[in-house]
């Protein structure tokens, strides 16, 4: 508990240090909020559509606990099997059943910063099931052995000459830094893995209670093989992406991709209603016709209750992860994936906090300026420096004060000021020629 | 009362002389708590020892209550944010008095004729929204209509008013992550370097303190200063 500070310090000065990192993540971070700028100016109703979002995500944490039942009752009625795993450790637990279930010898994947916050992939690996990630930000971070970087875009702070070089190695050809040609080359690479995929495993950005419907919103295209093409569909994601109704989660999935990316509309909109059916033979209803046979939701808790519980961060959990919040941040701007455990940026202190404890956040939680940056970005208006600033309180009861502000609050206790100078010398400065 | 604050009174002095001299220069009577003022617990609200400011905010509030004052001036965007929302909507304690920024108040004295502007060769800068005064409190046009009376223009940077950015001393980071104040800092220079201007005025002493260290330090070519040390430099021609 002593070192936290000191670790965290030295990892911001070495990412420092990498300028071309840093500049890479500045000119992506800067183009999306462009984009999303640009975005905003083409939709007519966005006001109107932007109260509507803050209803729906507030009607849906306040009644979260309504919802999850509904979601399970939705989700059984249309042949697919719920699971609410309690801890990281329980959803992983129930993802390898299934796997084992199948012999599962390869799990595709589609993005999913559940399942990064479980260390599912690091999981599966070691019960020997390879497990490939398909978006190709991911996939790239994947192969790189690398952390994600950006809420939606995870390999934000690659250069392509780096890209380049990994697919000509694991081609064996020429991969020139056309981002065409690398395109072009992780289609060939990952179309096999689909085919011959056991299972395929999904996050989700919205669920809908009332009817169970699973939305995923991608510009790729992966998430629909990744869904469609094995045998066994796993859907993985917290309990906050519940909104009440199948309209409340398209609405959701409108406004998403202008605050992500800054389009007025991604490419692909999933909607995923049970495992795949047919009633074509004698109108006699059958499971398991061109898409998955099964479909299973498994929905997170890991200390989203608490957080659900507690007045000053419940509101966190309306977040919808566009991470429009990151992309205006100066300090993610400088440091990218450096400022967070898992959940990147000042939002992602809070989640961390609930998902992975006090230890892990204390260090990127003294890290924001509290400039108000991101909760001006935010579509949902959420208060997020005074969050921070709650969970820097929370710290402090728990311990984790950073020695340098220990210093300072001793200075001002013993001097009445931060600087631990004479009282008797604040005045210095009136004694010269003030006329 | 003119509430000088820590960062004026021991590091940026110059803040709180300029204060002074204008003050004087425009016939104001005020007075200051001298060597009994203590820090008003900015910094620590920010740390989130938000306990260990109750007792400071108290003390703060009654020493001036004790004094008889009205309305309180302070040079620093962080103090004055503090007493204006921060004892309210962390402490629920309401101060029973005015406060003002500086800015404002230089706003209201040169509205009233009280500072006689003299003729100036007209004069280009940037100006800098502290996030505390600006983004937090909405305080956005009194210093640039200060910049303006002094025969200058003001070229805004490509992130102004409520865009603005950090200049990376916020949220206690200047003692925590000093190499990150000092790189965030350096990303707001070099906007600022964009206008094409050699003045960048601002009105928080921690955003003067951090900005003109580190245009020192990597050589920026940009003059960083508080909007009365502006102001004397215009009233006293030397600028």
């Amino acid at each position: 508990m002593k070192d936290w500070y000191e670790i965290y310090k030295n990892t911001i000065i070495e990412t420092l240090s990498k300028e071309e990192i840093t500049k890479t993540i500045k000119k992506a971070a800067q183009k999306i909020t462009e984009n999303k700028d640009n975005a905003l100016k083409q939709i007519k109703n966005v006001e109107e559509l932007l109260k509507r979002v803050r209803e729906i995500r507030q009607n849906a944490i306040d009644q979260l606990e309504t919802f999850i039942k509904e979601v399970k009752e939705s989700i059984e009625a249309v042949g697919g099997t719920f699971y609410l795993a309690k801890t990281a450790e329980e959803a992983n637990k129930k993802v390898l059943e299934i796997c084992e279930e199948h012999e599962a010898k390869l799990v595709v994947k589609s993005k999913s910063m559940t399942t990064e916050e479980i260390s599912l992939n690091e999981y599966l690996e070691k019960h020997n099931i390879e497990v490939i990630e398909t978006d190709l930000g991911e996939f790239i971070i994947q192969q790189l052995e690398e952390k994600p970087s950006h809420f939606v875009a995870p390999a934000i702070h690659i250069p392509r000459e780096k890209i380049s070089k990994l697919f000509s190695k694991l081609t064996g050809e020429k991969i020139s830094q056309e981002i065409t040609e690398i395109t072009l080359a992780a289609r060939k690479l990952l179309r096999e893995k689909f085919i011959k995929a056991d299972i395929g495993i999904s996050g989700a950005n919205a669920i809908a209670a009332d009817t169970g419907t699973i939305l995923l919103v991608t510009n790729e295209g992966n998430g629909r093989f990744v869904t469609n093409a094995p045998p066994v569909h796993i859907c993985i994601a917290g309990i906050e992406k519940i909104n009440p109704t199948i309209e409340d989660a398209f609405i959701i999935t409108r406004i998403l991709p202008i605050y992500a990316t800054g389009q007025t509309m991604t490419s692909y909109i999933s909607l995923i209603t049970g495992p795949s059916r047919t009633a074509d033979i004698e109108f006699t209803t059958t499971i398991g016709v061109h898409g998955p046979k099964e479909l299973h939701l498994i929905l997170l808790d890991n200390g989203r209750t608490n957080m659900l519980k507690d007045p000053d961060f419940k509101e966190t959990l309306q977040c919808i992860r566009c991470g429009s919040c990151l992309n205006v941040c100066p300090v993610y701007q400088r440091i990218g994936g450096t400022y967070g455990y898992k959940y990147i940026g000042a939002i992602g202190t809070i989640y961390t906090a609930f998902t992975h404890g006090m230890e892990k956040t204390a260090g990127p939680a003294y890290t924001c300026t509290l400039c108000a940056k991101c909760a001006q970005a935010c579509p949902l208006e959420l208060n997020i420096p005074k969050m921070v600033t709650k969970l820097r309180s929370r710290l402090q009861k728990a311990g984790y004060t950073a020695p340098p502000h220990q210093k300072v609050l001793t200075n001002i206790l013993n001097t009445g000021n931060p600087f631990g100078e004479p009282e008797q010398t604040r005045t210095t400065w009136m004694k010269c020629d003030l006329q | 009362m003119y509430w000088v604050g820590c960062m004026a009174s021991y590091r940026v002095k110059e803040i709180a002389k300029s204060t002074v001299k204008i003050l004087k220069h425009a016939q104001i009577s005020f007075e200051t708590l001298g060597s009994n003022e203590t820090c008003c617990g900015s910094v620590l609200i920010r740390y989130g020892m938000l306990e260990e400011v109750e007792k400071l905010a108290k003390q703060t509030i009654t020493t001036i209550e004790n004094k008889n004052i009205n309305t309180v001036a302070t040079s620093c965007a962080g103090c004055y944010r503090t007493f204006a929302k921060d004892y309210y909507e962390y402490l629920d304690i309401k101060p029973p008095f005015t406060v003002l920024h500086t800015s404002q108040l230089l706003a209201d004295i040169i509205n009233n004729g009280k500072i006689s502007v003299p003729d100036l060769a007209p004069l280009t800068v940037t100006y800098h929204d502290p996030c505390h005064l600006g983004r937090h409190m909405g305080i956005f046009e009194e210093p640039r209509q200060v910049i303006k009376a002094f025969n200058t223009k003001i070229i805004e940077m490509k992130n102004s008013y409520m865009n603005s950015n950090c200049c990376g001393a916020g949220g206690g980071l200047m003692s925590t992550y000093r190499e990150l104040t000092a790189a965030i800092a350096e990303d707001r220079l070099r906007e600022a370097l964009e206008t094409k201007t050699r003045y960048l005025i601002t009105t928080c002493p921690f955003c003067v303190y951090n900005m003109r260290k580190t245009a020192e330090t990597l050589n920026i070519p940009i003059q960083v200063m508080d909007l009365t040390e502006f102001v004397i430099k215009r009233i006293e021609g030397k600028l």
